[in-house]
């Protein structure tokens, strides 16, 4: 039984698009739809909404070959570090601008995510952060949020 | 160890000498405010001054607004630069100055429809998050219609019994002054909506919707080379206007424009800037404003300044406008979510 | 018109003044173009202030120059990076990034810059030959033919990469969704924004392409461990072959028509002309199971057909002053501010903006062309780098260029979520291209057919009535038409040997 599900897992990806797909269509019922003459902003997404659906079932029934998919392995942590990585780095964005948020990303990528030796990541990460800040934010006048080093940098203080 | 006494007899020294002239500062928020205040205003401005506009680079605003920033940089000695911030009919760029710092370093230049959208839509503003700083220039609008349209006079359009007609924007003040006039005429109208003056107008000329209210400066030169004929026009005096001599206005023709809206544009700021500021700020923007480059932008595209009382009352002016748009949106039962 | 308005133009653009103003927008736009983010609407609007104070020829000139140099820069990165720059570039990653892998990043690179180079051309010329007369025609083009267009355009995505046809569709209705986050053209209504001011804006494309072509790439790459270089060993040959030039001198032809065509349709333009030439290219190819693996002919021709596109989307505003994208608004107001009004009368009252703008297109394009060949090593060199490092250096550009498009936070989470998307995707089998294209077409096809629907009361047949949008509608059907008959016959004809 279990070896049965396992050979079907991989049809669980079409059931979710058509679960999505159903909540767009509720959704865009609860939009004034209006009629052909007067379209009301409901309509175009309950027609999409309900071709998705229509699409991912016809796929959920038809699609018989799972070589498209793959399962999640060993290294898909690598994969999730790096999203929760960029993560971080948006949030230190908010706070602390430019610099800091993209020395530590870069660096922490090179050194974990990448497994280059740290010297190799120290020197990237310093030398492509100055590069960027430099480009954007020097050059191309990018408002970036409170940058306590450009702020040194640029004479404005702490 | 006697060193270290010394030191922390010094260091106690210091403290303590700090903490009395916090002290001392604190004691007195209000002399302490005001001095600080008196001396940031005395000095304004001090560095870059930011006008907003909600609209995309390159229109009418940005352009009116760009040549006001040059005059002002002029007169204040200080950069002033222009910031597009464009979206959501103009809400994202006013809600950005409605929320910025009011030390009159952040500035917003736009027509009164931005304000009017608090009125009908949920926006984070109101008419009290500003504060007015000088009102600016007018704009006539003309009803055209296409050269094969079928449509070269007031009873050609009143003798219609329902028409599409073009807008180039839902529940402007275009929109709804078409409305208001086609609901005179006893019309069945319906608006078909364009993404701004360009596509409407080359939807007039193309054919593809015979009539629409429109801005002077849009239309002009395809009334003048006759791609388009020039119906009426409607302006905040009820004459005619010098850019289509001869073309009859609205009011002549007997059609009540009491509840029609004309646009409005306006320099302001977030509520609570200091008084010593905006005096400052007015008076560069009145010399700007005289200035030549201001001048001929708004004399090319036939954008007339406001004088005299409509220019002393145009905030005022501009919320009982947003009170007739939201009254106008009711009575059409315009959609606009 | 006589060929001595033409020299006219080209004696107004061959002044030094112009010229240097010329080199200044390819590279400004080549540079924009390379930086995610960053398009030609947002440095264009930067460089509005200086056209105060440079004479109006120059001022568009320059602006030309940043417009297709950014096309360029955009192709670039496609091609090395999978990056697609903006819509338009989003075809050529296809087949572009599959010769870059190849070893053949120099031929795809290369090819890209003549087709490009011809295409403007070509399209120029038919600007100053036929400027009049289409100008005319093109005006009358109105809400249902941009309907048809956009349903062709639709329909041609899923002809694009090897994903299953059926996947496809679903990632362009989800394309179509999203296309549709913020406020209703038509009605002004908010619409899947679940109270959230940040969505009333709508979900940036550059947002979105950076998230499912860029980071959603990156990490599963990284996943597959595969951090080397994209390309090992040597580079090979950096122009195209004989055998290349051949293999394209089709697509380039056909590209250039198809682009001169659709880029005078406002709003069409670059999008759908690559999809166009794609879509052609690759029924007209006799390999077309080559396209997806590194075809040239699947660089040539939409790269030739974009440019072709973009070069003729200046004539409503040149002949009538009506400006058809963000871009030539833009130009609009930076002729405004100089005093100068385009419209019908700017060929006869300023011959030399008109006619000194067209002649400079061409000489843009040859510089495009000159300045892009010695660069084209220096940036292969850029995919020789490990994928470890280059990975860690293109994140942090492109979510600083995300950025930079709104100066906001949003946009950078939003390349997030769909970077997940990404890697969700190519984990599953879809093919991102599709969603992409089917954000930028979506909006397109819904306020068209609502117009469409408000001017004709709520008939269909206006569809029928007006005869460019009935052409174009029979045009379909009978390419689907025939794929179902010749699908069929294969079908039939496969059956014996299967028995």
């Amino acid at each position: 039984m279990r070896k049965h599900a396992k050979a079907h897992a991989y049809r669980s990806s079409s059931l979710v698009i058509a679960l999505v797909g159903m909540a767009a269509a509720l959704y865009a019922m609860s939009l004034p739809l209006g009629t052909f003459a007067q379209p009301g902003s409901g309509l175009w997404p309950l027609i999409v909404s309900i071709v998705l659906t229509v699409c991912a079932l016809l796929l959920l029934v038809t699609e018989n070959d799972p070589s498209d998919y793959e399962s999640a392995v060993a290294r898909t942590v690598v994969a999730v570090f790096g999203f929760l990585l960029l993560a971080a780095f948006i949030v230190g964005f908010q706070f602390v601008g430019l610099t800091i948020p993209s020395l530590v990303l870069i660096f922490v990528w090179l050194r974990w995510l990448a497994g280059e030796p740290w010297r190799l990541a120290l020197l990237v990460s310093i030398g492509a952060t100055a590069l960027f800040v430099t480009v954007f934010v020097v050059l191309l006048s990018v408002p970036v949020p409170n940058d306590p080093i450009v702020s040194l940098l640029t004479g404005r203080g702490f | 160890m006697k060193n270290t006494r010394r030191l922390t007899h010094r260091g106690v020294a210091v403290v303590a000498a700090a903490a009395a002239a916090l002290a001392f500062t604190a004691c007195s928020p209000a002399g302490a405010d005001s001095s600080a205040d008196a001396a940031a205003e005395s000095s304004f401005p001090e560095k870059t001054i930011t006008i907003v506009v909600p609209y995309a680079a390159g229109g009418l605003t940005d352009i009116a607004a760009r040549a006001l920033a040059a005059g002002m940089e002029a007169e204040l000695g200080q950069t002033v630069i222009v910031e597009n911030k464009e979206g959501a009919s103009a809400i994202t760029g006013t809600t950005e100055v409605s929320m910025a710092k009011p030390d009159g370093y952040t500035l917003g230049f736009a027509v009164d429809n931005a304000l009017a959208q608090s009125e009908i839509r949920d926006t984070a503003y109101t008419y009290d998050s500003f504060v007015p700083v000088r009102s600016m220039f007018t704009q006539p609008y003309v009803l055209v219609a296409g050269k094969d349209s079928g449509f070269t006079s007031i009873e050609d359009i009143a003798a219609a019994g329902s028409t599409p007609y073009g807008v180039s924007g839902i529940a402007n003040p275009q929109h709804l002054d078409a409305a208001v006039l086609l609901d005179e005429l006893g019309v069945e109208g319906s608006a078909v909506p364009f993404d701004g003056s360009a596509p409407l107008t080359q939807a007039l000329i193309g054919g593809n919707v015979p009539f629409a209210i429109a801005d002077v400066s849009s239309v002009k030169q395809y009334v003048e080379n006759g791609d388009l004929v020039a119906i009426a026009v409607l302006s905040s005096d009820g004459e005619e206007i010098e850019e289509f001599p001869g073309v009859p206005n609205l009011e002549e023709l007997g059609i009540d424009t009491s509840e029609m809206v004309l646009p409005v544009w306006g320099l302001f700021a977030p509520a609570g800037v200091p008084d010593a500021t905006l005096e400052t700020l007015k008076a560069a923007v009145d010399a700007a404003v005289d200035s030549e480059g201001f001048q001929s932008v708004i004399t090319t595209n036939g954008m007339p300044l406001l004088t005299g009382e409509a220019a002393e009352n145009w905030y005022e002016d501009a919320r009982k406008s947003g009170a007739i748009v939201k009254s106008l949106i009711e009575k059409f039962n315009i959609q606009i979510g | 018109m006589d060929f001595s308005d033409v020299l006219y133009g080209f004696q107004v653009a061959l002044q030094p003044e112009n010229l240097l103003f010329a080199l200044i927008g390819v590279v400004i736009g080549m540079v924009i173009g390379i930086l995610p983010g960053l398009g030609p609407p947002a440095t264009i609007a930067l460089m509005l202030p200086l056209t105060y104070v440079i004479p109006p020829e120059a001022a568009i000139i320059m602006v030309a120059g940043i417009y297709y140099g950014a096309y360029y820069g955009g192709t670039i990165t496609s091609v090395l990076l999978r990056l697609p720059g903006e819509a338009a570039s989003v075809v050529t990653v296809y087949d572009g990034h599959q010769m870059a892998l190849q070893g053949r990043a120099g031929p795809a690179l290369g090819i890209s810059a003549i087709g490009s180079f011809i295409g403007g051309v070509a399209a120029t010329i038919g600007l100053i030959f036929f400027a009049p007369v289409v100008a005319q025609f093109a005006v009358k083009l109105g809400p249902p033919e941009y309907v048809i267009l956009a349903v062709a355009g639709l329909a041609m995505v899923s002809s694009l990469g090897s994903a299953k046809p059926l996947k496809n569709v679903i990632s362009a209705c989800f394309g179509l969704l999203i296309a549709m986050v913020g406020i209703d053209v038509i009605t002004g209504s908010s619409r899947f924004t679940f109270g959230s001011f940040d969505l009333l804006g709508g979900i940036d494309f550059v947002a979105v392409a950076m998230g499912l072509f860029g980071l959603g790439d990156i990490l599963y790459e990284l996943e597959k461990g595969e951090l080397g270089a994209r390309i090992k060993g040597k580079i090979g040959r950096v122009l195209p072959t004989k055998q290349d030039m051949k293999d394209s001198s089709g697509a380039i032809a056909r590209g250039s028509v198809i682009g001169f065509v659709l880029g005078l349709l406002p709003g069409g333009g670059g999008v759908v002309s690559s999809l166009a030439s794609y879509a052609t290219e690759k029924k007209v190819s006799k390999h077309p199971e080559t396209f997806g693996h590194g075809a040239i002919a699947g660089v040539a021709g939409p790269e030739t057909a974009n440019n072709a596109g973009s070069t003729a989307s200046f004539l409503p505003l040149l002949s009538l002053g009506i400006p058809s994208n963000v871009v030539l608004a833009l130009v609009y107001g930076a002729l405004l501010i100089q005093g100068v009004t385009p419209g019908p009368n700017l060929i006869s009252e300023q011959p030399a903006i008109f006619w000194g703008v067209l002649a400079s297109m061409v000489i843009g394009n040859l510089m495009l062309l000159l300045l892009s060949i010695p660069l084209i090593r220096p940036f292969i060199a850029l995919i020789k780098v490990r994928l470890s490092i280059l990975s860690s250096l293109v994140v942090v550009v492109t979510m600083i260029g995300v950025y930079s498009v709104a100066n906001s936070t949003f946009d950078m989470w939003v390349m997030l979520v769909f970077g997940v998307i990404g890697y969700l995707m190519r984990k599953t089998g879809y093919d991102p291209g599709p969603m992409a294209l089917a954000i930028v077409l979506g909006p397109l096809l819904e306020s068209s057919f609502r117009q469409s629907m408000l001017m004709s009361s709520g008939s269909l047949g206006i569809f029928i009535e007006r005869p460019v949008a009935l052409i174009g509608l029979l045009a379909i059907a009978a390419v689907i038409g025939l794929r179902v008959v010749l699908g069929r016959k294969k079908v039939f004809q496969s059956l014996p040997s299967d028995s």
